[in-house]
């Protein structure tokens, strides 16, 4: 299956596109880029970290009959938990990407979609990540307690103790679910 | 256009799909397979560099019967993928003088080799394919900021533990001796 370092895995799929489909594939990516409910349909799996998909019109030196879609995906957990998401709760999503391919089969059930992936997966090589154990949760939680945690280091300067302890107190609790 | 395709927040998605040249698909997997892993990889010396990888593609997978025409490949393809903050260029410049990219790409066709920049960004262009669509649940952190939160995190963490029970003019001491 995909490569693994940590807690993360790379998903790298080379599928054919039948051809009447790829303008429409095109557009939808198009679409996609600048309406941010189609990625929001993808990110709002708390599980990926970056997520490409690309066209490949051709290759040098190579004379294909298909144009092909490269599809790489870098998430935290185990590939099955990442297609059970996809497949119950954006299946039509997933059919509108990758029904343009002969022998999809479209979502729900997860367990032909995962037999097809195991199948297109790319495997082995080499892989590398700069947090390998951070997830995406792990990621946003810190992120964003740093830039509240920001405004209590000011308010530790300008509060007199009591007030900062209600704000740091404050600020636990609210960050308690990101620590 | 095509170069903000391949950009979302301060992050750049690279993908270059290279022919592997005759009878050097063998030493071409080898020499991926044999990279250190994780800190010791050659890519970790790239400081914003998030997530990478490389590998060897010999066939298109047949997709069934219900694929009217079926594909090969007359020469195996290296390709490597790169998810990194800022431009391409500088990233390209790290790459080239900092990761040993020789290592993995002299088995492909056509490679120029490293030591003259111009040749080695001119390979990589020719051989890259521009995302369609590139997505992030974090967009516009990068590498050094995902790494100083999850630090600071951490020391949140410590400090809650160590903090506990006291009154609030020492928390507010200790607080600031350790954050301020």
């Amino acid at each position: 299956m995909g490569n693994t370092i940590g807690r993360m895995t790379g998903l790298t799929l080379l599928t054919p596109i039948r051809r009447q489909w790829v303008w429409m594939l095109r557009l939808g990516f198009f679409a996609g880029r600048f309406f941010p409910m189609a990625q929001n349909a993808i990110l709002q799996f708390d599980f990926i970290h970056y997520v490409r998909w690309a066209i490949v019109d051709g290759l040098p030196g190579e004379r294909l009959r298909y144009r092909y879609l490269l599809f790489e995906s870098n998430f935290d957990g185990p590939w099955q938990h990442y297609i059970d998401a996809f497949a119950y709760v954006v299946p039509r999503w997933i059919r509108l990407t990758w029904g343009r391919g002969p022998a999809f089969p479209g979502p729900p059930p997860a367990e032909p979609l995962k037999a097809w992936i195991a199948m297109n997966s790319l495997d082995g090589g080499h892989y590398y990540c700069a947090y390998p154990h951070a997830s995406t949760r792990m990621v946003k939680g810190a992120v964003e307690v740093r830039e509240r945690f920001q405004r209590l280091v000011e308010d530790s300067a300008r509060l007199g103790p009591e007030a900062f302890a209600a704000a740091y107190e404050r600020f636990l609790v609210e960050s308690q679910a990101r620590l | 256009m095509s170069e903000r395709r391949n950009h979302v927040g301060v992050v750049y998605s690279l993908t270059v799909v290279a022919p592997i040249a005759p009878g050097r698909e063998q030493a071409a997997r080898e020499a991926i397979e044999a990279l250190p892993v994780a800190a010791a990889s050659p890519l970790a010396r790239l400081e914003g560099l998030h997530f990478s990888r490389l590998h060897v593609v010999s066939e298109l997978v047949f997709q069934g019967p219900r694929q009217r025409h079926r594909d090969h490949l007359r020469a195996s393809q290296l390709v490597f993928t790169s998810t990194f903050d800022g431009e391409l260029d500088p990233y390209l410049e790290a790459l080239r003088t900092r990761a040993g990219p020789d290592v993995w790409w002299r088995h492909c066709a056509g490679y120029p080799g490293s030591a003259d920049a111009a040749s080695f960004v001119r390979f990589v262009r020719e051989h890259q394919i521009d995302s369609s669509l590139f997505a992030s649940a974090h967009p516009d952190v990068t590498v050094a900021g995902v790494k100083a939160s999850l630090a600071l995190r951490e020391r949140i963490v410590d400090f809650a533990a160590s903090a506990h029970g006291l009154d609030a003019a020492d928390l507010q001491r200790r607080f600031r001796e350790t954050f301020a």
